[in-house]
């Protein structure tokens, strides 16, 4: 297997099955819809022409079954059905399995045969309950046998894609089938497909060297004459030529694109062209514009980049950035005397900003790839539980960092199931409480500022806090103690404690792994926010709040005692100068009146962090109001945006999001204000601080 | 000069001191108020967030001139307090020279001493006077500070009024700044009559 | 010189003025206690330095909160700026044993409210917090007084706890150091001050027994710089151990 047309496979594959699945789902509502059977069809033959150089013959197979029932979709041959659209769901799960052990670098293994056997049948117009034929007389079943000319040709030619992008076009033409070459859209579908099926078949195996004897002439483009093509169109003053010929000759690219109907563009070594050059010099996008003159078609306007030299880049941005804050510091501590300097010092904390920003928003990608699962879920969980439930997505255009795109997929499922398991309630409870019959899951993302907002709302039932804190003390997450004394809101958040699961047995919908506790685990690693709002009887939202990037963090530096901390700013409400008369205790906590109607617990961070509280009177104390808690410490210095630093020497559990280096170089801890937060609040007694007559010096 | 001229002008200098300490906390914490709300709102609210810091500069600078201020402060008390010494003894030369003249005793030494110690009080006002001077160039720095910060307030509010839409609370932000700096304001203002007050008595003393 | 906080607890502080800038004289620390608004400054030192210390303590309390003023003892270094301390402030309360009183008149304040303390001790209160007069006689004067403040667990103590330091000493003897190494390397330049000015072993018992009684979170004394934490049990250890009056008592 090769890796690097591998490398650069699986992603175009991952795409097109999501494509492939939002796509199904649509032909549930518009069955007749000819551009999504056809582009359900195109993907279904995609997938299968870069299996087929992968040498994943059964991958290829499946595809190619898919692929025909598409076919007969899109001819009207058949009409589509319900149990055809189940049929090519599971089927898609099947690649996405096949497309994980490719990824692992593993051959993958046959798709299940009783839905194979399902999908042939459908495809040929049989009901799947009918017993099947067996799979070896269906997998000889509709192949053409033509074998390729001899004298078959290559053809290329440069013209707009589907996507509208500019490709270059390479066809295997039979020139006894063909006029002349140049002139395009020569082969049509079904020729191609025929010539595919030739060289595929149903006969997976034989893929790599097809009989001699029949196709002499081979059917892979070598790369002498994939270099001849480019020859042709380039004069042999093709631009890259170096780069390319290197790149023909460690990978037999070419031969990919043959396979690739109804012509092949480019694809593959079109990001070759770019990315070669682009590990080659540091700054690729520094001299897009020469080749673009020189070839001026090929030239694609998105590049595929590995995820890994993103991170590589911003790591050294975040570097840059805390150079630029110890440059700043340094200088303002020179004074005035130089202004140069200063100016100096001001331009190149502008650009680190530009360049902190630019590189950001490459890392940004759309919710729409967050999003586009939940269709599935939401279709599949409601069928199973027989609900009612719509979907509504909201701000699926909303960019957040791919950090968190990748890492909530799973916490997103579980909140969906969990909302459809738990949350809505059945169409004729509903219909009694005077709500629609059919429910609606609202799933919606949001910019707000320096965040993002995503919310999963229901209209459901809600949560009842009464039934969740006797659970809780079922099952020995709290005992009736702690019970008696939690707020509304902490006893809601009691589902999102480890070891909680208001259902005695895990469903076949909360399974997979991920609990609520691992989607709140999920949200505080991300450095986000997580929040719960339930009404009985009217539905609950979960809304999470994440940091636009993960990249910078700007933070507060603030004093306790000898010690220098950070908290991160996004947590700040305001600085309050702390006044003693606002202080009162509350249910043996103390709490803060922050004005007329906003009173918030007291996190006092010296008796937290010191183990011995502030003293009000005694010593300087200014206040941190966050949006759950006003957290003490003795002064706050100023706000620098910086760069986190993981720590791996801690204990798992701790009060720290991770280090940063501040402008004067020293390193400081960055506190994790909800972990503190939440600690204060489970020992009470920690976080009291009243004027005391103890001296300290 | 009158000693509890003197004393009246100390404890105006504390009142002072600690009013412009409190005042000048308060408006760099409104300050970083500002910062944090300006960062909380990522880029949208990036004009504010240059005032924001010039805000803040401004206040750091202003706390610097506050400490000059107090450099000054100490000098001046100190040279005041040099004085009443010094004409402790000068009172007690004079007991000794009107006790003496009781008995129709002149002592021309004691005399001469007594109006050597008066010199040396005279020149120690005049030196005290630099003091103040200088303790009143202090003050107006300080003064020109609080105008430059009054422009950056005037500023912050044109930015917030601009920024409306972002639904920050940039208006109110701007009215604290605002208020904090004005606090400032009126306190060094009356210190500053206080000094000049003594700046007054102290050149028709001389 | 310099001021720098004991104590603190809302409104109620302890401050002292230290490391002064004139070094012809004996070097002196002078203590401010300040209580709601009102203060008391304890030994406020000789003439000659009066401007720096009415400087530096105006740094930390306004002088017009200055209500009343403790003298342990007679000596120069510790009452002759009273009268320019009345000169400033004429309502100032002098709080002095009782004893001296005539002698102390000298320094030249006929007409300053002077208070007696009778040889028994006594208390007084300032801005609502009561203060107690420990008799410490004849440590070194004949008639003197400590003060002793139970709220904050200070002890100021006069000459008793005394050492020599050069110019630009700190106001601590150093306690973070828990072998008490600090401790050790400190009281070499007290244990002259204490063998030749403190007369009387029998005065040093009957002192040590009194003071044992009383917590006492600050020892401040007169000169050189304050005993904190176990530093202050390490020091009662080695004046009880110190053989004193040794211009006779070799």
């Amino acid at each position: 297997m090769d890796m690097e047309i591998l490398q650069d496979y699986l992603p175009e594959a991952r795409e097109l099955l999501e494509k492939a699945q939002e796509d199904t789902l649509r032909l549930e509502s518009e069955p007749g819809n000819d551009e999504i059977l056809a582009s359900v069809f195109r993907a279904f033959h995609t997938l299968k022409g870069g299996a087929g150089f992968l040498e994943a013959d059964h991958l290829v197979s499946w595809t190619h079954h898919l692929e025909d029932l598409l076919d007969k979709l899109r001819s009207h041959t058949l009409t589509i059905s319900a149990s055809m659209i189940d049929a090519i769901l599971k089927g898609l799960d099947v690649i996405d399995d096949m497309l994980q052990q490719l990824a692992h670098g593993e051959s993958p293994a046959a798709g299940p045969v009783d839905l194979g056997q399902v999908i042939q049948q459908l495809a040929a117009g049989q009901t799947p309950y009918l017993q099947a034929l067996t799979a070896e007389t269906d997998e000889s079943g509709t192949d053409a046998t033509t074998c390729l000319s001899t004298d078959a040709t290559l053809m290329a030619s440069q013209r707009i894609t589907v996507d509208g992008h500019n490709g270059i076009y390479i066809e295997r033409a039979d020139i006894s089938s063909h006029s002349a070459p140049g002139s395009s859209d020569e082969i049509s579908e079904a020729e191609f497909e025929a010539t595919l099926d030739a060289l595929y078949g149903n006969q997976a195996p034989g893929l790599v060297d097809p009989p001699e004897q029949f196709c002499p002439a081979g059917d892979e483009i070598s790369p002498e004459e994939f270099e001849r093509m480019l020859d042709q169109l380039h004069g042999g003053q093709a631009p890259g030529y170096d780069v390319l010929e290197r790149t023909a000759q460690t990978q037999p690219a070419s031969a990919a694109f043959a396979l690739d109907p109804p012509a092949s563009r480019i694809g593959l070594p079109a990001q070759n062209l770019h990315a070669q050059p682009l590990s080659a010099t540091p700054a690729p996008i520094a001299n897009p514009s020469a080749r673009t003159q020189n070839m001026p078609e090929a030239a694609d306007t998105t590049l595929r980049v590995d995820a890994l030299r993103l991170d590589a880049v911003m790591n050294q941005v975040g570097e840059l950035v805390l150079l630029r804050n110890r440059l700043a510091s340094a200088v303002s501590s020179l004074g005035e005397e130089n202004e140069d300097m200063a100016r100096i010092a001001r331009e190149v904390d502008l650009t680190v900003n530009d360049i902190q920003s630019t590189v950001m928003r490459l890392r940004m990608q759309p919710c729409k790839r967050l999003f586009q699962q939940l269709p599935r879920v939401v279709r599949d969980a409601s069928r199973q539980l027989g609900k009612e439930v719509k979907l509504d997505i909201v701000g699926e255009e909303v960019e957040i960092d791919k950090t968190v795109v990748d890492a909530l997929s799973g916490p997103m499922t579980h909140l969906i199931r969990n909302s459809l398991d738990h949350g809505i309630d059945p169409s004729d409870v509903r219909q009694a409480a005077g709500k629609p019959r059919s429910a609606t899951i609202r799933v919606a993302a949001v910019h707000l500022g320096d965040k993002v907002r995503i919310e999963v709302s229901d209209d459901g039932r809600g949560i009842d806090r009464q039934f969740v804190t006797q659970k809780a003390i079922d099952k020995g997450v709290i005992t009736a103690d702690q019970a008696a004394r939690l707020s509304e809101q902490e006893a809601l958040e009691l589902i999102f404690r480890a070891g909680f699961s208001t259902k005695d047995q895990a469903t076949d919908l909360s399974g997979r792994g991920v609990g609520m506790d691992v989607v709140k685990e999920t949200v505080r690693k991300l450095r986000g926010h997580l929040d719960i709002q339930t009404r009985l009887g009217l539905g609950t939202t979960i809304a999470m709040e994440f940091p636009l990037t993960m990249a910078v963090l700007p933070v507060l530096y603030l004093r306790l005692r000898r010690e220098i901390y950070a908290l991160p700013i996004s947590s700040i409400e305001s600085l309050l100068d702390i006044q003693e008369s606002r202080i009162h205790r509350m249910g043996g906590r103390s709490v803060y009146r922050v004005d007329g109607t906003q009173v918030t617990p007291i996190v006092d961070l010296g008796a937290l962090l010191n183990d011995r509280p502030l003293r009000l009177g005694s010593e300087p104390i200014e206040g941190v109001l966050t949006e759950r808690g006003l957290f003490m410490v003795s002064e706050v210095l100023g706000n620098e945006d910086s760069v986190v630093k993981p720590i791996d020497f801690l204990a798992e559990q701790t009060w720290y999001q991770g280090a940063t280096i501040s402008g004067k170089g020293n390193v400081v801890l960055i506190l994790d204000p909800g972990a503190l937060l939440g600690h204060a609040l489970e020992h009470p007694s920690t976080g009291k601080t009243t004027p005391d007559r103890r001296g300290a010096a | 000069m009158d000693v509890q001229r003197i004393m009246q002008v100390v404890d105006a200098s504390f009142a002072a001191r600690q009013s412009i300490e409190k005042s000048l906390r308060e408006i760099d914490r409104r300050a970083l108020n500002a910062m944090v709300l300006v960062k909380r709102h990522g880029n949208a609210l990036a004009g504010y967030g240059v005032v924001a810091q010039a805000f803040r500069e401004r206040a750091a600078s202003l706390k610097e001139s506050a400490s000059h201020l107090q450099e000054t402060i100490a000098p001046l008390i100190h040279a005041h307090m040099r004085i009443l010494q010094h004409q402790r003894f000068v009172t007690s030369f004079d007991t000794m020279i009107q006790a003496m003249a009781q008995y129709g005793l002149v002592c021309a030494s004691l005399n001469n001493t007594q109006s050597q110690w008066q010199k040396i009080i005279t020149q120690e006002e005049t030196d005290a006077r630099k003091i103040l001077l200088r303790l009143i160039a202090a003050v107006d720095a300080l003064q020109e500070g609080i105008e430059e910060q009054e422009y950056v307030v005037t500023n912050g509010r044109i930015e917030a009024a601009l920024a409306e839409g972002t639904g920050a609370p940039l208006m109110r932000v701007s009215r604290d700044m605002g208020e904090a700096v004005r606090t400032v304001s009126n306190v060094i203002r009356t210190y500053r009559h206080q000094l000049e007050s003594l700046e007054h008595e102290s050149s028709t003393h001389i | 010189m310099k001021a720098a906080p004991i104590f603190e607890a809302g409104s109620h502080r302890w401050w002292i003025l230290y490391d002064q800038d004139e070094h012809r004289v004996i070097d002196s620390n002078v203590y401010v206690m300040e209580s709601n608004g009102q203060s008391l400054i304890l030994d406020p030192g000789g003439f000659e330095i009066f401007p720096q210390v009415f400087a530096a303590l105006v740094e930390v309390v306004p002088p017009s909160s200055l209500k009343a003023a403790f003298v342990s003892h007679q000596d120069p270094d510790i009452a002759s700026s009273l009268p320019l301390w009345h000169g400033c402030n004429e309502q100032i309360q002098w709080h002095i044993p009782k004893l001296w009183e005539g002698f102390i008149r000298h320094y030249g304040a006929l007409e300053a409210p002077l208070q007696g303390i009778p040889d028994e001790g006594g208390d007084m209160l300032i801005g609502g917090r009561r203060l107690e007069f420990i008799p410490a006689h004849y440590l070194h004067s004949s008639a003197n007084f400590h003060v002793y403040d139970p709220e904050a667990k200070v002890l100021f103590s006069g000459d008793v706890g005394a050492a020599l330091l050069p110019p630009g000493h700190g106001a601590w003897v150093d306690c973070r150091d828990k072998t008490g190494r600090a401790f050790e390397e400190h009281i070499t330049e007290a244990k002259y001050f204490h063998e030749r000015w403190m007369p009387s072993n029998a005065a040093k018992k009957d002192w040590i027994n009194r003071v044992s009684k009383l917590k006492i979170d600050y020892l401040c004394p007169q000169h050189g710089a304050i005993y904190r934490g176990d530093n202050v049990q390490r020091f009662l250890d080695w004046f009880d151990g110190l053989n004193v009056g040794t211009a006779i008592n070799e």
